[in-house]
């Protein structure tokens, strides 16, 4: 397996490449989507180790695609990660309740970016490979 | 009365009757005494003649001739002897001499044991027994002793005829009578002899018993006069003397009923006399009774009746008296209670009235606190009851609450015919609008009267046969100038009274309360209300700044750290575009840093524009000069229609370049590619307008207010190379127009983009 396959959906455009550049850069593939219903498409077609949500999505936001994600058996065991400029008391709970798995906030740490990443990939899909280091 | 006359007569009568005994008892004693008096001086002569007979003459012994010749002597000078006997000292008869019978001499007849003999030796003078001869001559034997002749006794026969005369002489009343008994009892003498024959036995009587047995004291002087029976059983009054040498007594009798005949008279006719005073006293009773009770009576009946509370009633009594002018005592005196009364029952009916009154008008009042209370919210209820309480406690047929609304009053609760919305101006010419200018309560009697000082016609009077002729306007008065009036009418001229005019003011005070708390309430509830939206609003914009500060940071810190990895490989393209994302990030940054200082700056009011005069055309040449690469870049036509007759005017030109390139801004980020943008000005109603437009989708309905708040953008399809905004433009944009007193909106049309638009006032008003 050549890394893990992950989902990133985001709609900001610099948010987007700074992600991908860095999971790219640590030998994962990325898939990147700008919607919830973007990702609801891709997923009915292609299987995916993990998905990175941005919470504050244009139409349906990140947490309210999460629980749907997590309501549909087809889609409900891939782990959830979310990526939130809200840094405020209430906003973890809120996504850990949603169905998240992890929480990351923005500016991102290089570093922890990685780590939780890893952290929540499920065992089968390997450590990642310094692909491009 | 009667009693004490009767008392004093029978007391009177009874003195008099004692006295008159005693006098009685006196006469019968004084005849009894003069009667014994007689019979003993009768007896002592003749026991001095036959004691003279019996002694011897002196000398010798006297022979029996000498004695026949003393006894001869004797009979001659005593006719009440009839017989005179010699006893020797043997007893032996002597010599007898008689009138009647032959002498006697020698007869040798023994009378040795005769009583005369015996006792006549013992006691010297002897008094025998009376004894009757030819059966109707009382007769008694004396016997005497001699003195010198030694045993010689001289027996003497003793007719006392003469004592029957003395007894019978004496006269006492008409059945009076005198009577002498002797020592043992027997009747002696009696004026009826018969009594005396048959030697009757008085010696049971009472009397009898009592005298003898006070005989022993013979010189004893009795003036008992006792009431006794005699043998028939009558009563008698009795007085008795003695006879001393014969031992005998003399009573004198008289029946008590012929001795108190006087008295008995005297008694009856006290009684008589007694009785006739009673009856005449009883009929002068009856008389002034008469006289005096009925007047009495009906003075009693009049004060029970006056008494049970007929105070009407008077009393006639016409007797011109004291009882007359008691009874115009009674009757002025139930006149007076009448009055009393009447009075009392006026003040207790006025009291009545003023209390009922007093409980309807406090009845009023809680009613009009109950509602307040209960209604905190909406005043309408208050006023309405108000009116309704008004009218009623007052007797009024109209009444009005009006408040002030700018220059003129409004009718905001009616009660009574007509109901009205009539708006009338304040001025000094009607009631209504005195009584707010002035803060004063002012009641006029009557309008029709006062029509010079009130010529405007109060409200409701627009029919005039229903004309308000007594009004009464109470100010509603808060702290400063009244806020509205309490108008009450009347169609009469009637005015209304101080406690009428107390209550009103009470209720304009109540409704005063109810307005000022609905407005504290309400005002409190906006604040509130208000409170929360900036609290929330606070919190929305911390989050959204959080947010908004975070993205570019992010593109900033995750770049840099990036590029100065050097384990990452990164090409020669992606370091430009790391680097220009870099860059924008730190402009976006800035910009953001700067409206957000504008944003406080005008909330903290300490935003000044910078107000020149400038050309409106101007400033859109200069937005589209700035903005005409970022829409050639999408292929978008960006047009300026300029209208060149619009005057310079006063404006912050910065500030309004700064509203046209936001919307600018906007229009290109959501017009498609080779779309329409444009940009004019015109004037209307002394306004400059600025319209920009395109040919976009068009604002969503749900963000049509939206778009207008703090970080509420609309997400565009974002394409690369421009930066996003900062969603604080457009509200920034809004701000700025007011600031110039000009307003900013947006007109969709479906399907046909967004027109914004923004005016901006010409000349400044200061």
């Amino acid at each position: 397996m050549a890394g893990a396959k992950i989902l990133l959906v985001e709609d900001n455009v610099v948010n987007r490449r700074l992600a991908e550049f860095l999971l790219r850069s640590h030998g994962y593939q990325v898939r990147e989507v700008v919607s919830a219903q973007e990702a609801f498409d891709v997923l009915n077609v292609e299987r995916f180790d993990l998905i990175l949500m941005d919470v504050q999505l244009p139409g349906l936001d990140g947490l309210e695609a999460t629980k749907r994600l997590k309501a549909n058996p087809a889609t409900c065991h891939i782990p959830v990660v979310a990526v939130t400029s809200y840094a405020m008391k209430g906003d973890r709970e809120g996504a850990l309740a949603a169905g998240c798995c992890g929480y990351i906030t923005k500016p991102i740490d290089k570093s922890r970016f990685v780590q939780e990443v890893a952290m929540h990939l499920p065992a089968r899909a390997g450590s990642p490979g310094n692909g491009r280091a | 009365m009667s009693v004490a006359l009767l008392g004093s007569g029978l007391i009177d009568v009874y003195f008099w009757y004692q006295e008159q005994k005693r006098a009685l008892g006196a006469v019968q004693q004084e005849k009894a005494l003069a009667a014994a008096a007689k019979i003993e001086q009768f007896i002592k002569e003749i026991e001095r003649q036959v004691a003279w007979a019996a002694e011897a003459q002196i000398g010798a012994p006297p022979t029996l001739e000498q004695r026949r010749f003393d006894y001869l002597r004797l009979l001659r000078q005593a006719p009440a002897v009839t017989e005179v006997s010699l006893l020797n000292a043997a007893g032996r008869l002597e010599l007898k001499v008689s009138r009647l019978a032959m002498d006697l001499v020698a007869s040798a007849a023994d009378f040795s044991h005769d009583p005369s003999f015996l006792k006549a030796k013992t006691v010297r003078t002897y008094f025998g027994p009376v004894y009757f001869r030819k059966e109707s001559e009382p007769y008694m034997t004396m016997a005497l002793a001699a003195k010198n002749v030694a045993a010689s006794v001289t027996v003497a026969e003793v007719n006392l005829k003469f004592i029957w005369d003395v007894v019978s002489r004496i006269k006492v009343g008409k059945a009076g009578h005198a009577y002498v008994v002797d020592a043992g009892g027997y009747l002696v003498a009696h004026p009826d002899i018969n009594l005396v024959l048959q030697k009757t036995d008085l010696s049971s009587l009472a009397h009898i018993q009592s005298a003898r047995a006070a005989q022993p004291r013979p010189d004893e002087r009795k003036d008992d006069v006792t009431i006794a029976r005699d043998l028939g059983g009558g009563r008698i009054l009795t007085a008795s003397a003695a006879i001393r040498p014969p031992g005998w007594i003399v009573f004198v009798d008289m029946p008590v009923d012929e001795a108190f005949a006087p008295i008995y008279t005297a008694i009856y006719r006290t009684v008589v006399l007694a009785l006739l005073g009673i009856a005449l006293s009883v009929l002068v009773s009856l008389a002034l009774a008469r006289k005096m009770v009925a007047p009495i009576r009906a003075i009693r009946a009049g004060a029970a009746r006056i008494g049970a509370g007929a105070l009407e009633q008077r009393i006639e009594v016409r007797t011109g008296d004291e009882l007359e002018a008691l009874a115009n005592e009674f009757n002025r005196m139930a006149a007076q209670l009448r009055e009393s009364y009447d009075n009392l029952e006026h003040k207790v009916e006025t009291r009545t009235r003023e209390l009922s009154e007093t409980l309807e008008q406090q009845t009023g009042i809680a009613e009009i606190l109950r509602i307040i209370s209960s209604s905190p919210t909406d005043i309408q209820p208050v006023l309405d009851g108000v009116v309704k309480s008004a009218a009623r406690l007052c007797n009024a047929e109209r009444a009005y609450i009006l408040l002030v609304e700018g220059d003129v009053l409004r009718v905001v609760a009616s009660a009574g015919l007509p109901r009205t919305v009539e708006t009338p101006p304040i001025i000094r010419t009607s009631v209504a609008g005195r009584a707010i200018l002035d803060g004063q309560v002012i009641q006029v009697e009557d309008l029709q009267g006062a029509l010079d000082e009130f010529p405007d016609a109060t409200i409701g009077d627009r029919f005039p046969e229903v004309r308000t002729r007594t009004q009464l306007s109470i100010p509603l008065l808060h702290d400063g100038p009244a806020i509205g009036v309490i108008q009450v009418c009347r169609l009469e001229v009637r005015p209304f009274s101080e406690r009428q005019i107390a209550l009103l003011k009470t209720f304009a005070d109540q409704a005063v309360i109810a307005i000022e708390n609905v407005r504290l309430f309400q005002e409190r509830r906006e604040k509130s209300y208000q409170l929360e939206i900036a609290n929330r609003h606070k919190s929305a914009f911390l989050a959204n700044m959080s947010h908004e500060l975070r993205t570019p940071l992010n593109a900033i810190i995750g770049f840099s750290e990036i590029l100065r990895d050097p384990a990452l490989r990164v090409t020669e393209e992606e370091r430009e575009q790391f680097l220009a994302d870099i860059f924008n990030g730190g402009k976006h940054l800035l910009k953001l840093i700067n409206e957000v200082l504008d944003l406080a700056r005008i909330e903290a009011g300490r935003m000044e524009l910078q107000i020149d005069s400038a050309n409106i055309t101007d400033v859109l040449d200069a937005a589209q000069a700035t903005m005409r690469p970022l829409a050639a870049k999408k292929g978008i036509d960006l047009r300026v229609d300029r209208d060149g007759s619009i005057p310079p005017f006063a404006m912050d030109e910065g500030r309004v370049k700064q509203v046209v390139l936001n919307l600018l801004g906007n229009a290109i980020k959501f017009t498609p590619e080779a779309g329409h943008v444009w940009v004019r000005a015109d004037v209307a109603d002394g306004m400059a307008r600025v319209e920009v437009g395109d040919t976009g989708p068009g604002i969503p309905p749900e963000d049509e207010e939206r778009i207008f708040l703090e970080f509420q953008q609309v997400k565009s399809d974002g394409f690369a190379g421009k930066p996003e905004g900062t969603g604080l433009g457009l509200a920034l944009a809004k701000k700025f127009v007011e600031m110039h007193g000009g307003n900013l909106w947006v007109v969709r049309e479906v399907g046909k983009g967004s027109r914004f638009f923004f005016t901006l006032p010409m000349s400044r008003s200061g």
